[in-house]
This record gives structure tokens, sequence and C-alpha cells, in this order.
């Protein structure tokens, strides 16, 4: 794989909400939403995120986007330091990495139709003229497989998936480097799912798109991803390319997460699985070991001492894991 | 394409029946009012008739205690009214929705300062600060006014406040952020149109308390002044028992002017708020 300078870059972030358990006196206190995760995406790539809800990965989108400031944590745009920047500096930096939402419903205004919605950041960036913006917007609209003439109407005249493709034009409109995609399929049908996979598969060669992709569906960030993250409370347990951690997973995690998809083969219904008992969320006894150990049935007595670091794998040094007894079999 | 959504509005509008009667009565004696001049066969205080006359053919709704033209008067009352209501509705749906925007998209102390002000004109009993509004300086038709429209605006300010921060958290708002589109944009583009449609069916009550407010601080002598007709001070006529049994046409037509407005005012801003939701059905 070649080496160059990634698009968009993630080192160590981290940020805690307070949390509505336990409440202290003076000061609530804080629940690590994400713990330390980083990741680079290099150009005309996807990395894709996933895990469980309220794992921490749609903070992470947010943190990359500037919706949600991080308590500590650099995020890099090509290069250039971009999270510490004021909200008036980073504007203009703003089309080059945009954001598609999970739910397509909300994202855009009721008020306005595809047009305004369209033309309006445009116009603000002056990446169309008044002259040139209706020629634009039909390209775009074609772009994403809709037909020009729905340019006039309004949002709640779409179905789920053309609204998902509305917002995606949105997203593409300002020219973007980077397109952070927050669940973008996760509230559709399946066969609508694998519709926009495809769109946003072609977009990405037709214009050499980088895409962070976020889900919990495992069949789309494997079809769409070339790298893959897993995250488990805040952290990244596993990462590494998309083929390879399928189909040979170091993490007990990721072995699980695997196991948990349905299989409609009759035949492998009794295969030997992981199957995760507990919840999400039950930190070891001891407070400091790693996360995972409560629920994990290759737990020792050493996985409950200390946090387990993200260290390449043994052999394999594109992934990486977090994981003391990553690799060994099952 | 402004058109057509205009259309669905008041497609939407004519599905309920009982608004639309009251729409049509509302603009009725809308234009009673304003065409009073050419309509009232007399002048607002010239004296035509005898003495608290019963309705004839001459005086339509009979004479006052004065030998006024009740008609006529009424319809001069009904302009005061209105107008009253009217610039106050407009004045404190002004100044709530500024401050909760402001309040709403700010937040921080701003929010708090905004917000505590708000409560604190809130749990002021109005009608008291009213009175001695009006006792201290002049009392009268635009002073009612200013005082109304200073003390209304705190449901409108809440209201947009309320609106403003459930809509900061929408998808649209962020992906203008993440679009890096201005706070200008995002708060008179985006967030302002959303929040019109309930200030505007909040408004229409605002605008029948109004009324109602002129009317009881008429009928309490403190607000629009005789001669100067209005419908409170008209009801005020009525404190005497013997008006009150024997002449029901002293009062009766402007109790029934005031219901009918207030109930009309309210019934139509119901059948707007239905209309207005984009998400309706069309």
């Amino acid at each position: 794989m070649e080496r160059n300078t990634p698009v968009l870059s993630a080192r160590d972030l981290r940020k805690a909400f307070p949390s509505d358990g336990e409440r202290h006196l003076l000061r609530k206190g804080m629940h690590p939403a994400v713990d330390g995760v980083s990741f680079d995406i290099y150009p005309g790539q996807t990395f894709g995120l996933v895990g469980e809800s309220g794992c921490g990965k749609s903070t992470v989108a947010k943190l990359l986007m500037g919706l949600e400031k991080l308590d500590s944590g650099e995020v890099y745009l090509e290069g250039q330091r971009i999270d510490q920047l004021a909200p008036k500096k980073l504007r203009p930096l703003r089309p080059q990495f945009q954001m598609v939402f999970q739910d397509s419903g909300s994202s855009l205004n009721p008020r306005k139709r595809v047009m305004d919605i369209l033309s309006e950041p445009m116009l603000y960036h002056g990446v169309a003229k008044s002259d040139t913006v209706q020629a634009r917007m039909d390209e775009l609209l074609e772009q994403v497989g809709l037909p020009r003439e729905m340019k006039h109407r309004y949002p709640h005249e779409f179905s789920g998936g053309q609204r998902q493709r509305i917002c995606i034009a949105r997203a593409l409109s300002l020219r973007p480097k980077v397109i952070v995609l927050d669940e973008p399929v996760s509230a559709l049908d399946v066969s609508v799912q694998a519709q926009i996979l495809n769109l946003l598969r072609d977009l990405q060669e037709q214009m050499h798109l980088t895409y962070l992709f976020i889900g919990h569906g495992l069949g789309a960030v494997r079809y769409i991803s070339h790298r893959i993250g897993v995250m488990y409370m805040g952290r990244l347990v596993e990462s590494g390319d998309a083929e390879e951690l399928f189909a040979h997973p170091a993490h007990p995690y990721t072995r699980a997460l695997l196991d948990a998809v349905p299989v409609a083969d009759y035949a492998l219904r009794n295969r030997p699985r992981i199957t995760l008992v507990g919840e999400v969320g039950e930190l070891p006894a001891s407070g400091n070991g790693c996360p995972f150990a409560p629920r994990c049935p290759m737990a020792t007595a050493s996985c409950l001492e200390h946090v387990p670091e993200l260290k390449p794998l043994a052999g394999a040094p594109e992934r990486t894991v977090a994981c003391l007894r990553a690799g060994e079999q099952r | 394409m402004q058109q057509s959504s205009f259309f669905v509005v008041a497609r939407r509008f004519c599905k309920h029946r009982l608004a639309v009667v009251c729409l049509v009565i509302l603009l009725a004696l809308i234009l009673l009012a304003v065409l009073a001049p050419w309509i009232a066969p007399y002048g607002p205080t010239k004296i035509s008739g005898g003495f608290s006359k019963p309705p004839d053919a001459e005086h339509w709704l009979g004479t006052d205690q004065i030998g006024r033209d009740m008609f006529s008067r009424l319809l001069y009352a009904m302009r005061v009214s209105l107008l009253v209501g009217f610039l106050a509705t407009l004045i404190s749906t002004a100044i709530g929705v500024v401050l909760g925007l402001v309040s709403g998209y700010f937040g921080g102390w701003i929010d708090r300062v905004i917000m505590s002000f708000t409560d604190m004109v809130m749990s002021f009993p109005y009608i008291l600060l009213v009175l001695v509004a009006a006792a201290i300086f002049e009392p009268g038709m635009w002073t009612m006014i200013v005082i109304l429209g200073l003390v209304d605006w705190p449901g409108v300010a809440r209201l947009v406040r309320g609106n403003v921060l459930s809509l900061r958290e929408t998808n649209f708002c962020k992906s203008d952020i993440t679009s890096g589109m201005p706070g200008r944009y995002i708060l008179f583009s985006e967030i302002l149109p959303n929040t019109l449609a309930p200030v505007l069916v909040y408004a229409t009550s605002v605008f029948a308390i109004s009324i109602l407010d002129e009317a009881a601080l008429s009928f309490l002598g403190m607000g629009v002044q005789p001669p100067t007709a209005s419908l409170g001070n008209i009801l005020n006529g009525a404190q005497s028992i013997t008006v009150l049994t024997g002449k029901p046409w002293l009062w009766l037509p402007a109790g029934i002017l005031i219901i009918l407005l207030v109930m009309c005012i309210n019934f139509v801003g119901d059948a707007l708020r239905d209309a207005l939701d984009p998400r309706g059905s069309l």
C-alpha cells in the first residue's frame, strides 16, 4: 500500500460526556465516549468504523467535523491541523470535508426546495456563480441518480432513499475531498441500502473521493470499506485491511461481531461461534483492565490488570489489535 | 412556486369548515370596522336621538344614555379594539421573536439573563402592572397599546427560544455548520422560517387576548377614554343593574362582538396551525 499523506487523520481523540448516573457534590461523573482513537484515511480509500450502538463511533464523526469540542487529541486535514482553528478560520476549509447524516428526514429543511438546499452553500462558497448554479445542480442530481426536475420539490415529497441521495448531492456540491458518512444507510430498507452503497462506490471511483464510513451493519461496512476499524466502548480494538480483518479477525470482539451476523445457510447453524453475554458498559471490577474483559470468553487474569494497547499484529504490520491474546486460536 | 405553496396552505385551511366560517365573519367584521366612517349612519359622538331609546328603524341598535347611535358607536368601537389588539400583538411578537432568537441561539449567560427577565415579566400580575402604568401615564389608547405590547411577549419569547433550541440540533442546521455556512444564514434562513408558523399561530391567540385585555381595562375605566368608543368602555355603561336588566341593547351587542371576535380569531389560529405544518397531508 502506498504511503502518501492521509487526507484525514485522527490522533488520540478523547471526549467525555457528563454521565447521569454518578453525581458528586459539585462535579458530575464523566463518562468517556471516545477514549484515545487514532486512524489515518488515505486518498481514494474508505475507512470503515464499526461497533455496537453507543460505542462512540458517531461521536468520532462529530469530533472530526468540529460539531463537538475535543477534550484532547488532534485532527489533521491533508496534514493541516484543524481542530484548534477558530470557527472563522475553519469555515473556508469546511467545503473540503463534508458529512452525511443517518437520518435523512431531519437533514433537509422542510421549508426549502431541493434547489435552495443545494444552491445556497455553493453560492456562498463561490463554488458556482448565479449563472452556472442551475447547470451544476442538474449535474449533481444526475450524479446521484435523481431526475433534474426534482429540484423543484420539497423534501417531504421524497422517499428515504431519495432524500439520502439529496444529502449526498449536497455533500458533493462543494467538491469535497473527504466525506464522513455517519450510518448513511442504517435507516433504509435493505434493497435501498444496496443502491446507496453502489452509488457511493461509483462516486468514489469517479471523483477519487475519500470516505469515513460509519456503520453497524457489517455487510455494508465490508462492502464499501478498504480498511476497517472496530470500536468497543470508545476505543479502537482492532484495525486493518477489510478483507483480512473479516477473514481472520484477531480480536475476540471482532470475532463475536462476525459470529453474530445471521447466516442464511441452514447447514452452518451449528458452526462454532463466540456468543457475547452481558451488556456494553460493564467495566472490569478492577477498574483498569481491558474494557471487553467482562464479556470476553478468552479473558484471563492478566486481562483484568491493564488496558491492552493497540499494537501491530505479529506477521501483519498493517493490522493492529488491542488484545493480549490476539491471534490465538479460538 | 411561492404561489403553489400558498395554495397548499389555503387548501388545508379550507378543510376546517368552522375556521372558514370564522374567517369570513372575522373579515366581514374587520371590513365593517375599517369602513366605519362610510357605513355608520351617524358620527360616533354625535347626539342624534333620545336617551337610551330601544332599537327602531332610525337607530338600529338604539341609542345610549346620552342619545348617541349605538350602531355607529359599535362600528367605531370595533375599530379601536381591533387596532389596539393588532398593534399590541405586533409589538409583543416583535419583542418576543427577537429575544427568543437571541436567547436560544447564543445560549450561555445571554440566555440566562433573558430567560430570567422573561420569567420575571411573566410572573408579574400584569393587570396590576397595566393599572399602575395607566395611572402614572395618561390612560388612553396609545398608552394601552404600548403597555399591552410590553407585557404580552414572554410567551412568544419562550416559544421561539424552545424552537430555536430544538432546530439548532437538527441535522439540517448541523450540515450548515459542516458546510461552513455563517451563523446569520443558519439563524435567518433555516431557523427563523421554521419558527414563523408557530409564532403566527401564537400571535393569533395574543391578538384575541389583547382584545379581551383592552375590553377589561376600558371596562375598568383605565383604557380607552370616553368619548372615544371601544368595546370595553361601551360595556362600562352596563355597570348599573337597571341597564343590565332593562336595556340590553346598551351592552349585549358589544358583548357579543367581543365573544365573536375572540372566538373567531382563536378558531382561525387553530386551523392555521394545521395548515402551516409542512409535514401535514396535502
